[in-house]
């Protein structure tokens, strides 16, 4: 079997795709070439399957006493996965207006209105069980925030980065270092003319954070301090 | 909610929660961790059941996916890995055919059979990506190879796998 070329630079990484452990630049490249390779599609739905196979190896185990009533306890008093969907939806388009209401370096504008700020605030925290929206700025050059980390702690917890256009343009590893000393990668953001911003849910609290270190394609790193 | 969907909440539990806490305990090896782990899998896909596409895959290998990330999230954060790669590649190659109780396939114990014949070098690669969500170039600072070789080991291995199910290539 003879590879093309997009196909000889995207079939070594099929394995690694599969198994969910692909760099986000590798993927990103490869779902590139896979969304017109039919071949190439075929050869990591066949990775996959596998992949899929490996993972029921591992052997049945009855759960602890309660496991069943404690699962279904919240799934049969939600709304609904479609009703959870559109809670989600309003939650980041509340979440959206929120950001975008907070002038530079501080979470709040002072308006005429600041009760019914309030009231959204507290409307949107409660959509995710959400205690507190927080940013930290990222720290640049003199006194000048390179950028901003929106952080909320809810269920799930999140972080969204922005950063303005005049950065060095291209990927932007992100990780976070614990409280305790942990190492997290989050992913990869990409700055364009205009800037870049990245968001995702974390797996640990806001308050479990140290640091949001954001690596530079330069090799620089930008510090967002949660402790100080 | 409707009787309907409480029914239907109970009935995929029942059916997939040996198979999900099953696999959260062989990642993490502790009961409670495994509980927590087997709970959030059950209601992120249950959250989440318009993202499945069947078309994709068995409804229980997207349930599986979801438990051994939330498993990878969890052994991340505490730093270490509770379960050696080695003890779990023993738990995962053990003939079940032995156990009147499990509910075991022809290509289930052929997988079993071909991951038990690859030489340690291939096998402990797959175990680390596959069951511990490691990159290629986190498996070769563990084990002290060039990130070439991990990814090659990797490959050959997968390969071997799929030669043994009697997946072609085109």
């Amino acid at each position: 079997m003879t590879d093309r070329p997009a196909c000889a630079g995207t079939r070594p990484l099929l394995p690694e795709l599969a198994a969910g452990i692909a760099s986000a630049e590798e993927r990103a490249r490869s779902l590139r070439h896979l969304a017109g390779c039919g071949r190439c599609h075929r050869e990591l739905e066949a990775h996959t399957a596998l992949v899929d196979e490996l993972l029921l190896l591992a052997p049945e185990r009855q759960p602890p006493a309660g496991f069943e009533a404690a699962v279904l306890a919240p799934m049969t008093q939600r709304r609904g996965p479609r009703r959870r969907r559109l809670r989600d939806a309003a939650l980041l388009a509340a979440a959206a207006v929120l950001i975008a209401a907070t002038s530079a370096g501080s979470v709040w504008r002072q308006t005429e209105d600041d009760r019914a700020l309030a009231d959204g605030y507290r409307e949107t925290l409660a959509v995710a069980k959400g205690r507190y929206l927080k940013t930290v700025a990222i720290d640049g050059a003199g006194s000048t925030p390179a950028g901003y980390v929106f952080a909320y702690q809810g269920t799930p917890a999140w972080l969204f980065v922005t950063m303005p256009g005049d950065l060095r343009q291209g990927d932007y590893r992100i990780t976070l270092t614990s409280r305790d000393g942990r190492t997290v990668p989050l992913g990869t953001m990409t700055v364009r003319p205009g800037g870049g911003s990245w968001g995702r849910t974390i797996p640990l609290d806001v308050h479990d954070i140290l640091v949001l270190r954001i690596h530079d394609p330069g090799g620089g790193e930008l510090l967002a301090r949660f402790m100080a | 909610m409707a009787a309907g969907d409480a029914e239907t909440a109970a009935v995929f539990v029942r059916r997939y929660q040996a198979r999900v806490y099953g696999l959260a305990f062989a990642l993490v090896g502790s009961s409670a961790i495994a509980e927590e782990i087997a709970q959030e899998a059950f209601l992120r896909a249950w959250r989440h059941a318009g993202a499945y596409d069947p078309r994709k895959g068995r409804a229980v290998s997207w349930l599986l996916t979801i438990t051994r990330n939330l498993a990878v999230d969890a052994v991340r954060l505490r730093g270490d890995m509770p379960v050696d790669p080695h003890i779990l590649l023993n738990t995962l190659t053990r003939n079940e055919r032995a156990n009147p109780a499990a509910a075991t396939f022809e290509d289930t114990e052929e997988l079993r059979a071909a991951l038990r014949a690859l030489p340690p070098e291939q096998s402990t690669p797959i175990v680390l990506s596959v069951f511990y969500g490691l990159t290629a170039t986190e498996i070769a600072d563990r084990e002290r190879i060039p990130v070439g070789t991990a990814k090659t080991r990797l490959r050959r291995g997968l390969a071997k796998l799929r030669e043994a199910l009697g997946v072609t290539h085109d």
